[in-house]
Parts: structure tokens; C-alpha cells; sequence
């Protein structure tokens, strides 16, 4: 059920997109307002507040761009089931038209390819471009200097800064359950 | 060997978030502010990168995010743990219970 509305929600923010790019840059922007406040609050001054928050936080527009693109890359994956059904409606209206007898069912043949095709060419339209996306999230990720897009999780200890990487691998997996997991344990633990 | 420390700890941004939000749904300053409050400001979050985990965890059906209006009335987008959440944060906490104890055991014998 949550999963319902999630892809509802997903697909409801998809069609009104430029609102929700600008749902990523208000919720980042959020954040640094709320640091900058309780920076002044500690005796900052309003420019170092700012400077400060803006440090804490880091590439603004790379991790807005990260944010985005898993957003759009989920949705790539539903276009496609999406495009799929199209051909399937198409094949179904040229498999009623050419073999049925009735004339009414080869009306519902002929509905059925009109709408498939109306369909496909509405995600055309739309500019939903899977294989774009892959691109621009392979460029993303060399940016980023990972093998993922996911997470740049990052934690410190308070003295030691340590370098990002990614919390999951290809499968999904955080390093704890491959730690857990791998056969070969020991290559993670280098 | 520097590469060690940073994957063990790193990669438990997720059970931190999930615990974090374990308590009740935040926005992702408190969520930030949560963890380092309840380590005692040992741990640091690196405050951007917690949002590419939230989207991916918002993904894997961890967690939803609804917009609301924040303490001062600001709009803001608040986090909060579904059912597979709080199932994935036993999980990771029993991983890492797991995980923690071999290597206290192997500190202590080796």
C-alpha cells in the first residue's frame, strides 16, 4: 500500500516536474537556513553564519544534481514498464484485428493500437529518455568519483575527516551486510 | 588502512537515519542534529551528504517524506519510518551488533 502511494506520489510529482526539481532546492536550502540561524544564534556573525553553513553542507548544486537524478532514475524505471504496456496493447489490437471474425472485435482492435499508439507517443512527448538518464547519472558518478549514485553517506569522527564513499554496492547492500554476507569477507576489509 | 575505518563507519548512515527517525518523523536538519546529539557529538555527519541517503532510502521503500510546516513555519519535508523501515533497522542493528562484537573479540585475543 505504501508502495502505491509512493508511486502515485512519484508519478504525480513527474507530471508537474519543474515543482518537484524545486522541492529538492527548497529542502536543501532549508537545511542551510536552519544551520545559518543557529549559527547567529551561537554568536556568529550573519556572514560567517553563512560561509559556515555553506562549509558544513558542501557542493550545493553537485549533491541538488545526486538528489535529483535518483528521484528521475526511479522514475525512468516505471516509464519503462510503462512503454512496455504500450507495445503490449499495440500487439494485443493487431492480434484482435487481423484474426478475429467479428467487426466488433476488430473495433476493439483498432481502439486498442489507436490508444497503445497515443500512449507511446504521450511518453514520447514527455521527453522520458531512459537511456538519457543513464548517461547523465554515469557522468554524475564520475563527478562523484564513485561506482554509485546512491550515497555519499559520510561520517566522522570528531577529530578525523574521512573521504565519502558509497554506503551501498551494486546490489543494494550496505558494507555492514557485505561484511556480513561475502563469501570473501576480506575484501572489504582492507 | 585508512580505507578501513571510513567503510565500517560510513556505512552505517542508513541504521543512523533509521534509527534517528525511529522516534518520530524529522526533517533533515534534525535528523542531522538527532545523531549527533545522541552520540554525544562524536559522530559528524557530513550535512549534504545525508540527503542522497534519504532519496535512496525514500526509494528502497525505507522511509516516506511528506511536507509540512516546521516549527517556525517554514515548509519542510519530513522523514518517517515505514513498516519495511523498521524491519531493515532491526536488521542493521543486529548486523551490526554482530559485526561489532567479532571485532571487539578479535581487539581483545589478538
Amino acid at each position: 500500500m505504501a508502495t502505491i502511494k509512493l508511486t502515485l506520489r512519484r508519478l504525480g510529482a513527474r507530471i508537474r516536474k519543474e515543482a518537484a526539481d524545486h522541492e529538492v532546492e527548497d529542502e536543501l536550502r532549508f537545511h542551510i537556513e536552519l544551520r545559518t540561524r543557529d549559527n547567529i544564534a551561537a554568536g556568529m556573525s550573519p556572514e560567517d553564519a553563512v560561509a559556515d553553513a555553506m562549509r558544513r553542507f558542501g557542493d550545493f548544486d553537485h549533491i541538488r544534481a545526486i538528489c535529483e537524478e535518483i528521484r528521475k532514475e526511479w522514475l525512468a524505471g516505471v516509464m519503462k514498464v510503462i512503454k512496455g504496456i504500450t507495445w503490449i496493447i499495440i500487439g494485443c489490437g493487431l492480434t484482435l484485428k487481423m484474426s478475429a471474425g467479428m467487426q466488433a472485435l476488430r473495433d476493439v482492435g483498432d481502439f486498442l493500437i489507436l490508444i497503445g499508439l497515443l500512449w507511446r507517443l504521450l511518453v514520447h512527448l514527455r521527453g522520458i529518455q531512459p537511456s538519457q538518464r543513464r548517461i547523465k547519472a554515469a557522468q554524475l558518478m564520475i563527478v562523484g568519483g564513485t561506482r554509485t549514485i546512491g550515497d555519499f553517506s559520510a561520517i566522522s569522527l570528531k577529530e578525523h575527516t574521512f573521504t565519502p564513499v558509497p554506503a551501498y554496492d551494486k546490489d543494494g547492500r550496505t558494507p555492514v551486510e557485505r561484511l556480513i554476507s561475502d563469501e570473501s569477507p576480506g575484501e572489504t576489509i582492507k | 588502512m585508512a580505507q578501513s575505518k571510513p567503510n565500517l563507519i560510513q556505512g552505517t548512515l542508513a541504521m543512523l537515519i533509521l534509527k534517528a527517525l525511529s522516534r518520530g518523523q524529522l526533517h533533515g536538519y534534525e535528523i542531522v542534529q538527532r545523531i549527533q546529539q545522541s552520540s554525544e557529538d562524536v559522530l559528524k555527519v557530513e550535512e549534504g551528504s545525508l540527503y542522497p541517503a534519504l532519496y535512496r532510502m525514500e526509494e528502497q521503500g525505507w522511509i516516506e517524506a511528506e511536507w509540512g510546516a516546521s516549527e517556525n513555519n517554514r515548509r519542510a519535508k519530513y522523514y518517517k519510518l515505514t513498516r519495511a523501515g523498521r524491519k531493515q533497522l532491526a536488521v542493521e542493528t543486529s548486523n551490526w551488533e554482530r559485526l561489532s562484537e567479532a571485532i571487539t573479540k578479535v581487539l581483545r585475543t589478538a
